[in-house]
């Protein structure tokens, strides 16, 4: 890990540091190559277990520290959240912001990944989703355009008003918040 | 005729002339390692008994899920019990009690005991946790309220999960 160093690679592509140092990470069992895997602020995050792990243990950090490093976001935005929520007929914004996150801190993970694989691959059900693909293309519209002064809370608010516009994320996320709720 | 075995793993293509040879490579699990200068990156790696028991059950039990490990590996475990907590309010409620469990300095078997005997008496009781610390605060909860009505008091929350996660449901935990 301190050859790869995904965590400052994370840091680095986010602008956020995390704020109680060091990450402390602890592999389970019965997470082989991926599962049901959470993290808890301010540094604490589970990850997979396994002889092969080094070869994937990025992706878990991308993903779960994503989580942490961004979760005011929620707080921040709360107002375009529930905008947003208006415009998809979704009853609970919350919900709405969460499953949002969970496609940001699947994006961390592909970025990450595509870090130090060179390609990109599919390591993650939303990856696939038509929210995460909006989303993608927001994060990398808004870095080549913003360079210098990218932030990630202007990310979020350019892909809050960017998925209003895609009636087909608008169906999914209203889907996927139902089902959280 | 001579048989071979030819083992296509994309980059390479292995011919065996042994099929034992071909099954080992086809099922082995390699060990993995990475070389390099080290650079650090501040994470620290530990291992932690009470967190593997713990997603060990929530796994077998259907309410948490993973890949690529074998449930046939699961010993000595109650089918009976598995099945109790798979139709409970766990389910729903077991993020907030497994994220408290990463959320605290436990290292052995009887610290998790104790710490979900210190959940149940913090939900159910209202006596403050001791060993265990919780998966939020009251404060960050109310920030979080204050943005987002819809999610409620901090009351209406431990509510919540006191009707998810019954004594009878922590006790069932307990004894997986």
């Amino acid at each position: 890990m301190d050859v790869l160093q995904p965590l400052k690679k994370l840091e680095e592509m986010l602008g956020i540091e995390l704020r109680c140092k060091p990450l402390r990470a602890f592999p389970v069992d019965v997470f082989r190559l991926g599962g049901g895997i959470y993290g808890v602020e301010p540094n604490r995050i589970v990850c997979t277990s396994d002889r092969r792990s080094p070869l994937s243990i990025h992706l878990d950090v991308a993903h779960e520290v994503t989580h942490i490093l961004v979760g005011d976001w929620k707080l921040e935005l709360a107002d375009d959240v529930r905008e947003l929520a208006g415009a998809l007929k979704v009853r609970k914004s919350l919900e709405l912001a969460r499953v949002l996150e969970e496609h940001v801190a699947a994006l961390m993970q592909l970025k990450v990944d595509e870090a130090y694989i060179g390609k990109r691959r599919v390591t993650h059900g939303y990856m696939e989703n038509e929210t995460f693909r909006v989303a993608e293309e927001v994060w990398d519209r808004s870095r080549r355009e913003l360079g210098a002064s990218w932030t990630f809370r202007e990310f979020m608010k350019e892909l809050i008003e960017e998925l209003k516009k895609s009636r087909k994320a608008a169906r999914e996320l209203a889907e996927l918040a139902k089902g959280r709720s | 005729m001579e048989a071979f075995f030819v083992v296509d793993l994309e980059l390479v293509r292995l011919k065996f002339s042994n099929m034992w040879d071909a099954f080992e490579l086809c099922y082995a699990a390699p060990r993995v390692e990475v070389e390099g200068v080290e650079r650090g990156d501040a994470i620290e790696f530990e291992v932690s008994l009470p967190l593997n028991l713990l997603n060990h059950v929530l796994v077998l039990a259907g309410v948490n899920y993973t890949y690529g490990f074998y449930l046939d590996l699961a010993k000595g475990v109650s089918l009976h019990l598995l099945a109790e907590l798979s139709s409970s309010g766990l389910r729903e409620a077991w993020w907030n009690l497994a994220a408290s469990i990463l959320a605290s300095d436990l290292n052995t078997a009887e610290d998790l005991f104790d710490a979900i005997d210190e959940f149940a008496a913090f939900l159910h009781d209202g006596v403050k946790p001791c060993k265990l610390r919780l998966w939020t605060s009251e404060e960050a909860f109310r920030k979080l309220s204050e943005a987002y009505p819809e999610a409620g008091s901090w009351d209406s929350l431990l509510a919540d999960l006191r009707n998810k996660l019954s004594r009878g449901t922590l006790g069932l935990l307990r004894r997986a």
